[in-house]
C-alpha cells in the first residue's frame, strides 16, 4: 500500500486497493481530487497558468455524518463543494458517490442519482428566482424530476416541506422578497431537501445571517440531519460555526487540507501552525475566557492562489517555516488516532 | 475613568419611506451615552438594530432624505455638533472624529491612490506643505503595518488586499490624531486570521495615541475581547449597557442574555447545544411607540410589555438594562452562568 | 501601452482589408451602376454613348475579382483613385474636404461636452429641485426632436422673418476665423443638442449613482467639502460611462454630418458621399468609406486609452 491510502479512513485503502470503492458506510469518498482553473490570455485562448483552487484533496464522509471545511477566502473550500456535486470538470483525481465514480458513470444513471446531491449556498436571494413563489421554488426540482404527477400529491409535499423547515405553509404563495433572510434560507434548504437527498453540501450557509438567526439555521438543519439520516459537508470560514455542526474537520488553505480530525480533537489539539493561529484569532465570548488565551498572529495575507508558495503552502506565514517547508510539500500524515496533519515540524508532535 | 469627550443625549434619527415619506422608521430612537477619553466602547446589534446610524449620525453623516437627526444633543466637548453650521462639521469630521467603515473595498476610492487619499485628509485639516503630508502618509502606512510604504503610498486601492486596504482606511482615519475613531463593522468582510491583524493594529493605535473608539459590531467575541464598555442595541434602543464584564457574566435582559447563549463557541464541548432566539428581528417600520420591541420574541413578555415602553433601570455600577421582567431572568442566567463554567 | 498601441494600429489592417472588400461588393449589387449614370448624363443632353465604350473606359468590363484587386492594388500603394465624374483624384477630394468635416466634428463634440457635463453634475448636486427638474424636460425635448426637423426650422423661420441665412460659401478657418465659426457654429450646435440631452442625463444617473458609493460616504467622513466630493470623487468616477458615451457620439458623428452638411451647404464629406453614392462614382464611395472605417478605429482606440486615464484598474491588454 502506497504512503497515501494508509491515511485514509478504515478500510478505505484496501478497498481502493482491490479496485472495489464501495466502504461499509462512505457515502462520499473523494481520492486526490485536483482542480485547476486556466488562466487564459488573447483570443487564441493560450493558457498561461491555472488556479489550483483544489490542488490534491482526499477524504471520505460516513453516512450520516457532517465534514466541516474551514478555510478563508482563496482557500478551494467551495470548489470542493461543487466538485463534490459533480458540476464541475475536474482536472484529476476520482470522487466515489455512494461506490459509483463520478468519471465512469453513464449520464442517464447521473441523471437518476443527482436528485440526492443537493446544496445550499450563502445568498438565499440569488438561489431563488424572484418571481417564482416559494410553493413554485420548493415544487420545481419535483417537476423537473418528474416525482410526483399528481397536483395535490405534489402540494401537499410542499406544504409538509415548508412545515418541516418552520415556515409556514399558509405563505406558500408568497414571493421571496416577502421573507426575511433566514425565513429564505429556510426556504431554500426545503427546497433542497424536497427531492429527498441523502447528501448536501451546506456552502457558507449561516455567513449572511444574523447570530440568533445562524444559531436557528444551525439548529434546523442539526435536526433535519438525526431526522432524515443526511450527509453533510458544511463549508464556512467561521471556526465555531463548522465546529458546532460537523463530526469531523478539514482546515483547508490555498487548495490543501492542512489538518482533518475529529471536531473536539481540533479544537483540544490542533497540531497545524494554520489551525492554531485560527483558533486563536477567534474570540470567544466570554472576556474572562478569551484573557487566558493565548494570541497567534500571522504575518501578511493569504497568498494568490495563481502563484502558491513553494513547498508548505503555508511557509510564508508560518513561524516554524525552515528550508525543508519551503522546499518539500508536506503531505497528509497520521499524527495518531487518526488526527491527520500535513507539518514537517508537527509530524513528530 | 478618564474625562468624558463625547456626550449623546436623547438622539433620535428616523428614516421617512414611501412614496409620500409618510412611513416613519425610528432607527435610533432616544440614544444617549458617554464616552471618555481612551475608552472603546462597543456597540452590538442585530441588522437593522440601529447600531450603524447611531454612529453615522454623530457625524451628521445621514442623508436626507430618507434619514433626518429628528432630536437630540451631540456634546463634544460639551459643543453641540447638532447646532454648528456645515463648514464646522466638516473640520470636525476626518480630524477630531473620523470613522471607518465595514467593506473596505469599497469604502476607498478607487479611482485615486491610496497615498493621494490620505494625503487629501491631511492637507484638509492641518497646515502642513504638500510634500510633508506625502511624508507623513508613508510614517503613517509604515505604522498600520503596511510593508514597502514608499512603494504603496503610489499605489491604487485594488492593488491592495482586503487587509491592507482596511489597514489604510485606519492610516487615513488616523492621520489626524483623532480623538475619536467610529469603526463601523470593521473587519466583518476580511478573513478570520486578517481580522485578528488588523484588530490588533486598531487597539494598538489606540493605546499609543489615547484614541477612544466606537465599535459598531455584531461579533460578541471580538467585543469580549476588545471593548471595555457595551451598548445592545435592539429596534433602535439601547435595552442594556454596562461594563464588558457584567455584560457577559451578570446579563440583565432575555435579548442580551440568549444571544450570548446563541453563539457557537469554541471553548465548550460541541454537545453544548446552541440556544436559539425564536422569530426574525422585527420589521423597524412596524415597531409601535409604547412597547418592548423584543416583546414578541421574549418568552417572558406579558402585556405590560406590549404596551409600556421599559425605561433603563441601575442595576450594577455603570450597567443599565431595560426590562420590566430583569428580576425572573435570574434562574435562567445562574443555569447559564454554571453551564459556561 | 506603447506595445498596445502599436497591436491596435496593426489590427487596423485586417479591419480596413476587410471593409475594402465589404464595401467594394455592396457597391457592386446594389442596383444601378455607374455606366448607366454616365449614360444617362450624356443622353439627357442628347449625346449617344456606346455602353460597352464607356464600361471598357472605367475597367468595368473585366470580373468583379479582378477589379478588386486592380483598385486595392492602388490602395496598397496609397492611390485611391480618380473619381469617376470629377475630373479630380480622390485623394484631392478627401484632402480638401475630411478638414471641413472634421471642424464640423469638433466642434460638436466641444459644444455638447461642454454643455452637457457641468449640467449634468449640477443636476446630480441638486437633485430633484425645480432646477434638475427643468433641466431634465429640456433634456427630454432636444433628446426627441429630429435634428433634421430642427435644422430645418432654424434655416427657415429667421430667412422668413428677418431675412438671415447663415452664410452659404466656405471660407477657411485660418482665412477668415469669424466668418468661418459663423458657417459651423449653429449646426454644429444643432447637431450637439440631441448629445447634450443624451450626455446631460447620463451624467446626471451616473454621479447620484457613484454618491450613493460608500467611498462618497468616506469622503465626506473626512470633512472635505462638496466641491472637492463632487468633483474629485463622484465626477471622476461616472467619467467611465460618460467616455463611453462620447466615443460613441463621436463616432456616430458621421451620419451626423451627411444631414447638416446637406442642410447648411458645408463642402464637407458627408455631403460627397452622398452625392458619390447616388451618381455610384466607385471610387470615391470607397476612399471615403476607409476614411470612415480608420476614423471609426481610431475614436474606439483613443476611447480606451482614455479609459486608463480614467480607471486605473483597466489594464490595456
Amino acid at each position: 500500500m502506497d504512503n497515501r491510502t494508509q491515511n485514509l479512513p478504515e478500510g478505505v485503502g484496501e478497498k481502493l486497493a482491490q479496485e472495489n470503492i464501495l466502504t461499509r458506510d462512505d457515502i462520499m469518498y473523494v481520492d486526490n481530487l485536483k482542480m485547476h482553473f486556466p488562466i487564459t490570455k488573447g483570443i487564441l485562448k493560450r493558457q498561461i497558468g491555472a488556479v489550483k483552487a483544489v490542488d490534491g484533496v482526499s477524504f471520505g464522509i460516513k453516512r450520516g455524518q457532517t465534514l466541516g471545511i474551514v478555510g478563508e477566502s482563496g482557500s478551494g473550500k467551495s470548489t470542493i463543494g461543487n466538485c463534490l456535486l459533480n458540476t464541475l470538470d475536474i482536472t484529476s483525481g476520482d470522487i466515489y458517490y455512494e461506490g459509483n465514480n463520478y468519471k465512469k458513470i453513464s449520464k442517464k444513471a447521473w441523471m437518476r442519482m443527482r436528485k440526492n446531491l443537493q446544496m445550499v449556498t450563502q445568498d438565499p436571494f440569488a438561489s431563488l428566482d424572484p418571481r417564482m413563489n416559494i410553493f413554485q421554488a420548493v415544487a420545481e426540482g419535483l417537476q423537473i424530476q418528474k416525482v410526483l404527477k399528481d397536483k395535490k400529491e405534489m402540494e401537499a409535499m410542499v406544504v409538509r416541506q415548508l412545515q418541516m423547515v418552520g415556515i409556514n405553509p399558509d405563505f406558500r404563495f408568497r414571493y421571496p422578497h416577502e421573507f426575511s433572510g433566514g425565513q429564505r434560507q429556510r426556504i431554500s434548504i426545503a427546497r433542497a431537501l424536497a427531492l429527498q437527498p441523502n447528501f448536501i453540501v451546506c456552502d457558507e450557509v449561516v455567513s449572511a445571517l444574523d447570530v440568533s438567526i445562524q444559531a436557528q439555521i444551525v439548529t434546523l438543519l442539526m435536526n433535519l440531519q438525526q431526522q432524515l439520516n443526511l450527509t453533510y459537508v458544511f463549508i464556512g470560514h467561521d471556526l465555531s460555526v463548522v465546529r458546532h455542526i460537523s463530526n469531523n474537520i478539514a482546515v483547508m488553505y490555498l487548495g490543501k487540507f492542512m489538518e482533518m480530525t475529529s471536531s473536539e480533537e481540533l479544537y483540544a489539539h490542533p497540531l497545524h501552525p494554520y489551525t492554531q493561529a485560527l483558533i486563536s484569532a477567534v474570540p470567544i465570548p466570554d472576556p474572562e475566557v478569551d484573557r487566558t488565551r493565548s494570541r497567534i498572529l500571522l504575518k501578511g495575507d493569504i497568498p494568490s492562489p495563481i502563484h502558491p508558495p513553494r513547498g508548505c503552502k503555508f511557509c510564508t506565514r508560518c513561524k516554524y517555516a525552515d528550508k525543508r517547508c519551503r522546499e518539500e510539500e508536506p503531505e497528509l500524515t497520521d499524527a495518531g488516532g487518526g488526527h491527520l496533519v500535513a507539518c514537517h515540524k508537527a509530524a513528530g508532535a | 475613568m478618564n474625562e468624558p469627550i463625547l456626550e449623546v443625549q436623547h438622539l433620535k434619527t428616523y428614516f421617512y419611506l414611501g412614496t409620500d415619506m409618510t412611513t416613519e422608521l425610528r432607527a435610533v430612537d432616544d440614544l444617549s451615552y458617554t464616552l471618555h477619553k481612551g475608552e472603546c466602547m462597543a456597540i452590538i446589534g442585530e441588522s437593522g438594530s440601529g447600531k450603524s446610524v447611531s454612529a453615522l449620525s454623530i457625524l451628521r453623516l445621514v442623508s436626507y432624505p430618507p434619514g433626518l437627526i429628528v432630536g437630540g444633543k451631540i456634546l463634544f466637548h460639551g459643543q453641540d455638533l447638532m447646532e454648528m453650521d456645515d463648514e464646522e462639521i466638516m473640520k470636525i469630521r476626518g480630524s477630531k472624529i473620523s470613522m471607518i467603515f465595514q467593506e473596505p473595498s469599497s469604502a476607498l476610492n478607487p479611482v485615486v491612490t491610496v497615498g493621494k487619499q490620505i494625503v487629501e485628509n491631511l492637507l484638509r485639516h492641518t497646515s502642513i506643505s504638500k510634500e510633508d503630508a506625502w511624508k507623513r502618509a508613508v510614517e503613517l502606512l509604515d505604522e498600520v503595518g503596511i510593508p514597502n510604504p514608499e512603494q504603496r503610498v503610489n499605489q491604487y486601492p485594488f492593488e491592495f488586499s482586503g487587509g491592507m486596504q482596511q489597514r489604510s482606511m485606519i492610516a487615513m482615519a488616523m492621520s489626524c490624531n483623532p480623538e475619536i475613531l467610529i469603526c463601523d463593522e470593521p473587519t466583518t468582510a476580511l478573513d478570520v486570521t486578517v481580522q485578528a491583524q488588523v484588530l490588533e493594529q486598531l487597539d494598538k493605535l489606540r493605546e499609543t495615541h489615547d484614541t477612544a473608539l466606537i465599535f459598531i459590531t455584531h461579533n460578541l467575541g471580538v467585543v469580549a475581547r476588545y471593548a471595555d464598555t457595551v451598548k445592545i442595541m435592539y429596534g433602535g434602543k439601547v435595552i442594556e449597557d454596562g461594563p464588558t464584564d457584567a455584560i457577559f457574566h451578570v446579563p440583565h435582559h432575555p435579548y442580551t442574555l440568549g444571544l450570548i447563549q446563541a453563539v457557537p463557541r469554541l471553548d465548550l464541548p460541541r454537545s453544548h447545544g446552541l440556544h436559539t432566539i425564536p422569530g426574525e428581528p422585527p420589521d423597524m417600520s412596524k415597531i409601535p411607540e409604547n412597547c418592548c420591541a423584543f416583546a414578541p420574541r421574549c418568552k417572558y413578555a406579558t402585556e405590560e410589555c406590549r404596551t409600556k415602553r421599559p425605561q433603563p433601570e441601575t442595576v450594577g455600577e455603570g450597567h443599565h438594562c431595560s426590562c420590566f421582567h430583569m428580576d425572573l431572568l435570574e434562574d435562567e442566567r445562574n443555569e447559564v452562568v454554571r453551564s459556561h463554567g | 501601452m506603447v506595445k498596445y498601441i502599436i497591436k491596435r494600429v496593426l489590427l487596423l489592417i485586417p479591419a480596413v482589408l476587410l471593409v475594402c472588400i465589404t464595401v467594394f461588393l455592396l457597391m457592386r449589387l446594389i442596383p444601378g451602376s455607374a455606366v448607366d449614370a454616365i449614360v444617362y448624363k450624356y443622353s439627357s443632353i442628347g449625346v449617344e454613348v456606346d455602353e460597352d465604350a464607356v464600361r471598357a473606359q472605367l475597367g468595368l468590363d473585366k470580373p468583379a475579382a479582378i477589379q478588386f484587386f486592380v483598385w486595392f492594388k492602388d490602395v496598397i500603394q496609397g492611390n485611391l483613385g480618380d473619381s469617376l465624374f470629377q475630373n479630380k483624384s480622390v485623394h484631392s477630394i478627401l484632402a480638401a474636404e475630411l478638414p471641413v468635416t472634421f471642424e464640423l466634428g469638433i466642434i460638436t463634440i466641444i459644444l455638447s461636452t461642454v454643455i452637457s457635463i457641468p449640467l449634468g453634475l449640477l443636476c446630480a448636486a441638486r437633485q430633484d429641485s425645480g432646477l434638475d427638474i427643468i433641466l431634465r424636460v429640456i433634456a427630454i425635448i432636444f433628446l426627441s426632436i429630429p435634428v433634421f426637423w430642427i435644422a430645418t426650422m432654424v434655416l427657415v423661420y429667421p430667412a422668413a422673418w428677418w431675412g438671415y441665412a447663415p452664410p452659404a460659401d466656405y471660407v477657411g478657418f485660418l482665412e477668415n476665423p469669424w466668418k468661418n465659426l459663423q458657417m459651423f457654429l449653429i449646426p454644429a450646435l444643432l447637431s450637439a443638442l440631441g448629445q447634450v440631452g443624451m450626455q446631460m442625463r447620463l451624467v446626471r444617473t451616473q454621479t447620484l449613482e457613484v454618491m450613493r458609493q460608500d467611498y462618497v460616504r468616506t469622503a465626506w467622513s473626512k470633512g472635505l467639502n462638496e466641491r472637492t466630493v463632487l468633483f474629485g470623487y463622484a465626477f471622476r468616477n461616472s467619467m467611465i460611462p460618460t467616455i463611453t458615451m462620447i466615443g460613441g457620439s463621436v463616432s456616430s458623428l458621421i451620419g451626423g454630418s451627411v444631414i447638416m452638411e446637406n442642410l447648411f451647404n458645408i463642402p464637407g464629406i458627408g455631403k460627397e458621399v452622398v452625392a458619390a453614392l447616388s451618381s455610384r462614382d466607385y471610387p470615391l464611395v470607397q476612399g471615403c468609406v476607409i476614411i470612415f472605417a480608420i476614423y471609426v478605429m481610431v475614436i474606439n482606440l483613443v476611447v480606451d486609452i482614455c479609459y486608463k486615464w480614467a480607471d486605473p484598474r483597466v489594464s490595456l491588454e
